[in-house]
């Protein structure tokens, strides 16, 4: 994924969605990673995992998003609270 | 070690079933739990099953497929969760006690008006005492795809138009059917498919499932952690969690999964007309013998057979104890069978049984003439 100072990601009432939608993402050659769900943005009430997307793709992601039959609860934007391995060499 | 107890466990199962579970050991973490590379190995071994035995069973809501320990838990989960206080329910002498006693239960704690179809001395139903049961007021029809006692094929398909008439959940006990023949839930007008995983799908034990039809709303039997909505304090709704709480058997569902690429490779239609040519030689040499008693229906046997049958031949031999005749199998031939009542009790009674019990032999994809050649003359021996 990229350095930006925020990510996309969609969230899922179950892990099951997130599998189906990360598998169709990944036919389709849309970059989407599996990770924890951003959870003060849904208030804990959703599956532990999300797809987070880079915010080039947010259109793609949209488009796609307005298509697809899969299900999914909905698509946010998350600021990241902190930069891995921003200060490692200070 | 002749095995010849498939109706209970498959003994003998493929190597990659156990290479994948022991693969499973060393790399999954906990399904549906975070997402670090471990646990994401569970899960994607779990979604894959999920997939695999939907596609097996031609399903169409690889989410509705929900995973548990065995056949009896996926039975007590379906029963329990769809059946409420006052419902009739319909099922039939030829249920296993996985079937029974949760009926039994339900008779005493929400009173439910419980009727029962049933058996002919072959073990055999008439599908018009389905229709003559199945009224207005019935909410569930649970019934097995195949006996465990006489290998007796049930017609799912009419059972089920019978009950959708009725507006009634058909619940199926497929612990004999699954993997021993092609089931086709859509075809079936099955709503509830209860299956085992180490029987005829030559999984690993603990392994088992329940496929749910869309639109059918199943209470949970169980409730707890799922690795999602924290914060709820209701078990989610949506299927697969609603049903699944508590940390998956990822490693046996990954033993599973790879049991269902063996029956796939190998053809559902093989392994079961491989089981039905057994069943028929074995059956065609014992009835030669004096004094052996076979139960169940073999009309079928030499004659085209709509609906098939189990790879099960249930016997006694002349007024001998069935346990004393299966120890001595075992003893003097080194031969595994399975006596007694075989949680049937209904059906032994029916048959006429109670008392004798009866031994039952069951074959597998992997059974060879030659171990049934050996049963056959332990048999005449034992018999002379």
């Amino acid at each position: 994924m990229d350095n930006s100072e925020f990510h996309y990601f969609i969230i899922f009432d179950t892990y099951e969605e997130a599998m189906a939608m990360h598998d169709d993402l990944d036919k389709s050659s849309i970059t989407n990673k599996i990770s924890p769900a951003p959870l003060d943005l849904v208030s804990g009430v959703c599956c532990g995992v999300s797809l987070m997307i880079m915010p080039s793709d947010k259109e793609v992601i949209d488009k796609y998003l307005q298509k697809t039959n899969l299900k999914y609860m909905k698509f946010v934007k998350a600021e990241r609270t902190f930069k891995p391995k921003r200060d490692r060499y200070c | 070690m002749i095995y010849l107890d498939n109706g209970a466990t498959t003994l003998y199962k493929p190597d990659s079933v156990i290479d994948a579970v022991v693969n499973a050991m060393k790399t999954q973490g906990n399904a549906s739990r975070g997402a670090h590379g471990a646990t994401l190995n569970a899960s994607r071994a779990v979604y894959d099953a999920r997939v695999k035995i939907a596609k097996f069973f031609n399903f169409d809501k690889p989410s509705n497929v929900i995973f548990t320990c065995n056949s009896t838990e996926a039975l007590n989960i379906a029963i329990n969760g769809v059946i409420k206080v006052g419902d009739r329910v319909v099922s039939t002498d030829t249920e296993h006690n996985s079937v029974l006693r949760p009926l039994y239960h339900l008779q005493k704690e929400r009173n439910i008006d419980l009727q029962f179809v049933k058996a002919d001395t072959k073990g055999l139903l008439n599908i018009s005492d389905f229709e003559a049961l199945v009224d207005d007021k019935t909410k569930v029809v649970v019934v097995n795809h195949i006996s465990n006692l006489t290998g007796n094929v049930n017609d799912i398909k009419s059972i089920s138009e019978i009950a959708h008439r009725k507006n009634a959940i058909l619940i199926v006990d497929g612990s004999q059917s699954a993997g021993t023949r092609k089931v086709d839930v859509k075809e079936l007008g099955i709503d509830i498919y209860c299956f085992t995983g180490h029987k005829g799908l030559y999984g690993p034990q603990g392994t088992g499932g329940l496929l749910v039809a869309d639109g059918i709303e199943i209470e949970p039997l169980k409730r707890g952690g799922s690795g999602v909505k924290t914060y709820e304090e209701e078990q989610p709704s949506e299927y697969p969690t609603r049903l699944e709480a508590g940390t998956l058997n990822s490693h046996g569902i990954a033993g599973l999964s790879a049991a269902i690429d063996f029956l796939n490779e190998t053809g559902i239609d093989n392994i079961e007309k491989k089981e039905l040519e057994l069943t028929k030689y074995f059956y065609n040499e014992i009835t030669k013998i004096d004094g052996i008693k076979v139960y169940g229906d073999f009309a079928w046997v030499g004659e085209d057979t709509p609906l098939g049958h189990a790879a099960i031949v249930s016997l006694n031999i002349k007024d001998y104890d069935s346990g004393e005749v299966s120890d001595a199998l075992s003893n003097d031939y080194g031969i595994a069978t399975r006596p007694g009542a075989h949680c049937a009790p209904r059906l032994h009674m029916a048959l006429g049984t109670k008392h004798q019990g009866a031994i039952r032999f069951s074959f597998s994809y992997f059974t060879t003439y030659e171990e049934l050649d050996t049963a056959i003359i332990a048999l005449k021996e034992i018999a002379s």
